[in-house]
């Protein structure tokens, strides 16, 4: 789920800091921007400079110092400009950087500072896996490895890291498989995100995650291999294996949407 | 040199000349002096004048002539050598001494010179310059002088002899004189006659009466004696110098004898540490052993004086001119006056002087710790507070406890006081050493002993208390009564408020229905709130009731931690009873009903809500008290096993030793115990709501049927009642392994329980947190979706909203089970539902109306804050849940730590006070090397753990503890003295007080901590009405009003008043006293 939603995050995040530099700086410097990465730091602290700060740059500039790795500068806010986005940034840099007790300190900090934000829920699943692992903080950092590099869309390293890890029996194991499983639908192996989750379930029957690694399968069968017939067994599979549980209720509307689309059909 | 010479000689014969003529000189003033003395009666003293003739004399004398001035004396007799021998002289002056002359003459010419004035004066015949003529005249009359006075004794010796013992001898019966009256008194203003009868031996003597400056030349004179009258006789000489006076008489007025002055000096016993102090007071009041130094002043010179008690017994004081003084040391009560005898031999007597000796106060001594009986708490351990207090000093405490069984008080500890005015000791006793069986008690009192050193030790005896080992059914059923008093007594009022609800609901369909209540429905309303009033009442008293409990506990230091945690947990259950606002629903909707407010039916409405809540917080409640007493009862059955299981272990050990027929009575106890636990478990084994728990127990049931416990018991009793020693101990010691598979898997039961509601709760919560950030994540996507799929969203949002309430419910149903979900969570879900749910209807009305979508994504956005929000929460609670599962933490944990740490601290003060003083003479043994090696390694570990403590203190693990670190900081300083004393081998009096610093140190942090704990609790209930509280009756008990104002006297007598006032404070108190018995 983090995955799936990070990937969302950074969606939003490249389209606002889009939306901001064409509003802002569009007439003053219309080159193309470089994304290297080296260039388009050197691009937003310019930036910085010259607006003398204001939140929406220091969000550009933080995101471009992640893509680079540069995590100390990306930690560097000042802190008349915090947002809960930058602080968002900030709690994922400190999770890329294995400080997890910092990282649960940021977390904090957002949830009573920012109730509101729509980052929060990513940042409470974060607190989720936080909590769940504090005594496997090896597997955790790997884990935090991968993550970073599925970010930065480097989908090889997040495999190899991922891979040795999926042989614990933990948490951060469950992790792992939802987390690989969205790498491949990332890159367009459905098959391989199909095979993974399957995995994930018989080898946690009793994990806390199977019925979104249910939902999940079906959302893939339905939307990226277009089987509804597979989809509507897996919706079904969950709504009775799980009657109780919120993704049984996402399912019933799924499956209540693939009967409306045969129907038009 | 020549002539040096002859000058030396021609000056000796000169001063030769000069000495003589004035020692003639001298002895013929001397004659004459005498003459003046010895002749004219005249004082001696004239012959001081002697000194200054003679300084006189020789001064003028050339007795020390030098060669130069006799050189002079020559040049001025022979003109012929005028200014020529003194420059010869001085010439050879310096060539004798190595000195170039002035002029600067050669030696040559000296010589010459010297030559030329030798040849010169041996023409000369120097002596002639010598005077003796002067001498031979001085010689001549000296020897007239010496003759005539020869010739003076020779002719005139009377008058010879008289003025020579007049002047020279003593004066003694020189002069035969009789003189009347002498020193006498008389009465006033009689007439008295001075005479005196004198025999003159020179006839030119006359003698005179002297009479108080007057002057009488009669031989008798009457006189009246008015005052005092002084009186001598004087003889004159011819020329009218008093040359003899008698000595002074006097004739005084008769008059009483008196005492001008009696003063009394105390000096107090040593053991009072009071310095001396001086009185006039008659009233000799001080305590025993006091020694009174008395000093007087009389009228008149003394003869005599005695001191005379009312036993009249005599004592002669000492008496020196007019002043007496004495002394005695205060014993007893008694009386005594003074008699003095005047030099006139009347007698005169003081005023009676009374001793009254005050008392050394009784000291005081009170037990405030635990102050109160108390049953035997959980640890068989109790911490006894003594404080005690004397006017002079405490010497020691003791403690003394007597079982129910022994016929007399056994002393268990003893403590010295350092005779401190006021102290407080504290013991921590060891209840496990007396052996004490359930249903036994041992009765405990303390004894203070006072420092008095006269009397002996006076002693005073607290209230005997009582600790109480109560039976393990007591003990158990006490443990859970709490509870279980409080289910009793919220079921029926949860029955109340269910029918109270219903009745609402048809008052409020009735005014749906008409728009208004008849009379009738009006007053049912009316009772129906009184109802409600009287059940919160009800619900807040009982509250109290919990609260006044453990404040009762608080206020003790050894608590059972158990009883503490649930008292806690009841009042947590039942401040969530009653909802925040109802108070104010309920005003407001009786205000509502009594003025025909046209709100009424929104009022009702509000407050039919908020009884709809508190019904339904009554029933959590209920189901939560439930949920502790099935822990309770497993706890109940698990330690009741360990009891049994530790009284027969004890038993056990005491059949070696002691005779069987004492151990039957336990034995037989031991039995009925365990008849008793097979019950319970038998009885649970069918009851217990846990159905896993339930066939473990009935699985243990039917174990202990095969055990036969019971049986083995009796018959264990039965060997120990006919004396087979060797079968009781084989049958005993079987049944102990019997009972420890018992008390092992009933605690293993009671921990997996406890340890599974927690491990259930955790994931439980857990999959919840999961859920609800599932949910929040696809409303997050459903609010981006685009317009063209908004049927799709309607559907997926109402899943949404279903989903969402599903989760509410399992939330709600959980927190039936734990205290730590909050109702508050689950109503936030059900907004969040709530609000799911509008935003479905709104987006299908959007469908059709095509407006803008703004207000539904202001719903969901609104719906995912108040899932996070939740998630958050639950996230915090699994963290708390399980770290609550594992090792104590929070301030129970730390005095748990700190309790456990003074506990230490008392036991190596108990032993270290028994190595004082140290070093002692002669070296310490190897044993006593060891020991104290032991205590050094002991105080050192505390130090340490405290210090760590402390560490973790000031982390704030413990929260917020401002002074608190301050007192532990103090305790640790002190124990790295007690350290340093006993690397250097020496414990005295200074460590012991050390000791017990660190001791009241530790004890002020725990009561501290618990105040804040407590404090806290109750700032947390706020907004709610509590009844008055019952008016406070004072104790009419003449004894604790007779110990108080004890107590209150030995208080104000150390406050340092003035030794008067002593007196009229203790008459004060006595008459209190004296009061509060009538």
């Amino acid at each position: 789920m983090i995955y799936y939603s990070n990937t969302m995050k950074i969606g939003k995040i490249v389209s606002i800091c889009w939306i901001i530099w064409t509003m802002t700086y569009a007439q003053n410097d219309r080159q193309a921007i470089i994304y290297s990465s080296s260039d388009s730091i050197k691009k937003y602290q310019r930036l910085v400079k010259q607006s003398s700060g204001s939140e929406s740059d220091w969000f550009a500039l933080q995101n471009a110092f992640i893509q680079a790795g540069d995590f100390q500068s990306a930690l560097k806010i000042p802190t008349a400009c915090l947002s809960d986005r930058l602080l968002w940034g900030q709690i994922r840099v400190l999770f890329y950087t294995h400080q997890f007790d910092s990282c649960k300190r940021y977390i904090f900090e957002l949830a009573t500072r920012f109730a509101k934000s729509p980052y929060l829920n990513d940042a409470l699943q974060l607190a989720f896996l936080l909590f769940q692992a504090q005594n496997d903080t090896v597997v955790l950092k790997k884990f935090a490895d991968a993550q970073y590099f599925y970010e930065i869309n480097k989908f090889a390293n997040v495999i190899a890291l991922l891979q040795p890890l999926l042989a614990e029996q933990n948490i951060v194991a469950e992790f792992g498989y939802l987390l690989l499983s969205k790498v491949f639908l990332t890159q367009n192996q459905s098959n391989q995100a199909i095979a993974t989750l399957q995995e994930f379930m018989m080898k946690f029957p009793k994990s806390l995650l199977i019925p979104k690694a249910h939902y999940q399968l079906g959302i893939i069968y339905l939307e990226a291999i277009r089987d509804t017939t597979n989809a509507r067994n897996v919706f079904e599979n969950l709504i009775s294996s799980y009657p109780e549980s919120p993704e049984s209720y996402f399912a019933r509307a799924q499956l209540s949407l693939i009967g409306s689309d045969n129907k038009t059909k | 040199m020549e002539l040096y010479q002859k000058l030396i000689r021609l000056r000796r014969q000169f001063q030769f000349n000069e000495i003589l003529f004035v020692c003639l000189l001298l002895l013929s003033i001397l004659v004459c002096l005498l003459f003046v003395v010895v002749g004219l009666f005249i004082n001696k003293l004239i012959l001081l004048l002697l000194i200054p003739i003679l300084t006189i004399i020789i001064y003028k004398s050339d007795i020390f002539i030098s060669i130069k001035q006799l050189s002079k004396k020559i040049e001025n007799y022979f003109p012929e050598i005028k200014n020529k021998l003194l420059p010869v002289v001085e010439l050879y002056y310096d060539q004798l001494n190595n000195r170039p002359t002035k002029e600067g003459y050669s030696l040559e010419l000296i010589e010459a010179a010297i030559k030329d004035i030798t040849e010169k004066i041996k023409t000369f015949n120097l002596i002639k310059i010598i005077n003796y003529r002067k001498t031979l005249y001085v010689g001549i009359l000296t020897l007239g002088l010496c003759l005539a006075f020869i010739a003076f004794r020779l002719f005139q010796p009377v008058n010879f002899d008289f003025g020579w013992h007049l002047a020279f001898k003593s004066k003694q019966d020189l002069i035969d004189i009789q003189i009347s009256p002498g020193n006498t008194y008389v009465n006033k203003d009689s007439v008295i006659k001075i005479n005196y009868k004198i025999n003159l031996p020179v006839k030119t003597l006359r003698a005179k009466l002297h009479i108080n400056k007057q002057v009488f030349s009669e031989d008798e004179v009457a006189i009246k004696a008015e005052k005092k009258i002084e009186y001598y006789v004087g003889i004159y000489s011819v020329l009218g110098f008093m040359v003899y006076k008698t000595p002074d008489y006097y004739i005084k007025i008769n008059q009483p004898i008196e005492i001008t002055d009696l003063y009394f000096t105390y000096h107090y016993p040593a053991y009072t540490k009071l310095s001396q102090q001086q009185s006039r007071s008659t009233l000799i009041k001080a305590i025993k052993g006091t020694k009174v130094e008395f000093h007087g002043i009389a009228t008149m010179p003394l003869t005599a004086a005695w001191k005379i008690t009312s036993a009249d017994k005599r004592e002669s004081l000492k008496v020196r001119d007019n002043e007496f003084e004495g002394s005695f040391v205060i014993t007893k009560q008694d009386s005594f006056v003074i008699i003095l005898t005047g030099e006139n031999y009347y007698q005169g007597k003081s005023p009676t002087c009374y001793i009254v000796p005050t008392v050394d106060e009784m000291p005081f001594v009170k037990i405030f710790l635990p102050g109160r009986d108390i049953d035997m708490p959980v640890s068989m351990q109790v911490l006894v507070g003594i404080y005690g207090i004397d006017d002079f000093g405490i010497s020691r405490f003791e403690l003394y406890c007597r079982k129910a069984s022994a016929d007399e008080s056994v002393r268990i500890w003893t403590k010295l006081a350092n005779n401190r005015l006021e102290d407080t000791a504290y013991f921590f006793w060891d209840l496990t050493k007396l052996n004490i069986l359930p249903g036994e008690a041992v009765d405990y009192y303390a004894v203070v002993y006072d420092n008095d050193a006269i009397s002996g030790n006076k002693h005073a005896k607290s209230e005997t208390y009582t600790i109480r080992f109560p039976t393990l059914t007591e003990i158990y059923e006490q443990a859970s009564q709490e509870s279980k008093t409080t289910v009793e007594r919220l079921q029926p009022l949860s029955e109340t408020q269910m029918q109270l609800n219903k009745e609402l609901q048809k008052i409020s369909e009735h005014i749906q229905k008409y728009r208004d209540l008849d009379w009738e429905e009006k007053s049912k309303l009316s009772s129906l709130l009184a109802q409600q009033e009287r059940i919160m009442n009800e619900i807040a008293k009982l509250q109290q009731e919990i609260q006044n409990t453990m404040a009762d506990l608080y206020s003790n230091l050894m608590l059972d931690k158990e009883t503490i945690d649930r008292l806690k947990e009841i009042s947590e259950i039942l401040s969530e009873i009653l909802p925040e606002e109802i108070k104010e629903h309920l005003e407001k909707l009786q205000s509502a009903l009594m003025e025909k407010n046209p709100e009424l039916q929104k009022q009702l409405e509000n407050f039919k809500m908020s009884a709809e809540e508190m019904k339904e917080a009554l029933k959590r409640a209920l189901e939560l008290l439930k949920n502790i007493q099935q822990q309770e009862l497993l706890n109940k059955l698990a330690r009741k096993a360990e009891e049994i299981y530790k009284q027969q272990s004890q038993l056990n050990s005491r059949m070696n030793a002691e005779k069987l027929a004492n151990l039957v009575s336990p034995q037989e106890q031991i039995e009925n115990e365990i008849k008793d636990l097979e019950d319970e478990i038998k009885n649970s084994s069918l009851n217990f709501e846990d159905s896993i728990v339930r066939s473990q127990l009935a699985e243990i049931a039917k174990e202990l049927n095969e055990m036969q416990l019971s049986s083995q018991a009796n018959n264990v009793s039965n060997n120990l009642s006919q004396g087979k020693r060797s079968e009781a101990k084989k049958s005993a010691q079987h049944l102990l392994s019997d009972l420890a598979k018992l008390k092992d898997r009933l605690k293993d039961i009671s921990e997996k329980f406890a340890q599974n509601k927690n491990q259930y709760l955790t994931t439980k919560l857990t999959k919840i947190a999961i859920e609800l950030n599932e949910i929040s994540h696809e409303q997050e996507k459903v609010m981006l979706e685009n317009q063209q799929s908004l049927s799709a969203s309607v559907l997926k949002q109402k899943q949404l909203a279903e989903a969402t309430t599903i989760v509410a419910e399992s939330l709600a149903a959980l927190s039936a089970q734990t205290l730590l979900i909050s109702p508050r969570l689950t109503k936030e879900i059900v907004r969040s539902a709530s609000l799911m749910t509008n935003a479905a209807n709104l987006l299908e009305e959007i469908i059709h109306t095509k407006s803008s979508l703004t207000p539904v994504k202001n719903l969901q956005t609104e719906a995912i804050f108040s899932l996070d929000i939740v998630t958050w929460q639950i996230l915090l609670l699994t963290v708390k849940a399980e770290k609550s599962a594992g090792m104590a933490g929070g301030l129970e944990g730390l005095l748990e730590a700190l309790s456990q740490l003074t506990a230490d601290q008392m036991t190596l003060g108990q032993q270290m006070g028994g190595m004082i003083p140290l070093p002692i003479p002669g070296g310490l043994t190897a044993e006593q090397l060891a020991q104290l090696n032991r205590l050094f390694s002991l105080q050192s570990q505390l130090r340490q753990a405290l210090e760590q403590l402390l560490n973790e203190m000031k982390s704030g693990k413990y929260g917020e503890m401002p002074g608190l670190t301050g007192s532990v900081e103090g305790a640790v300083e002190e124990m790295k003295q007690i350290e340093k004393d006993l690397s250097e081998l020496t414990i005295s009096r200074k460590t012991i007080e050390r000791q017990e610093q660190v001791i009241n140190r530790l004890l002020d942090a725990q009561r501290s901590i618990r105040q804040k704990e407590f404090s806290e609790k109750r700032e947390r209930e706020i907004g709610k009405d509590y009844p008055p509280p019952s008016k406070i009756v004072l104790d009419k008990s003449l004894g604790e009003s007779k110990k108080q104002l004890r107590e209150e006297l030995l208080r104000a007598l150390r406050e340092g008043y003035p030794k008067e006032y002593e007196f009229l404070i203790k008459k004060y108190f006595e008459e209190l006293i004296r009061e509060s018995k009538e």
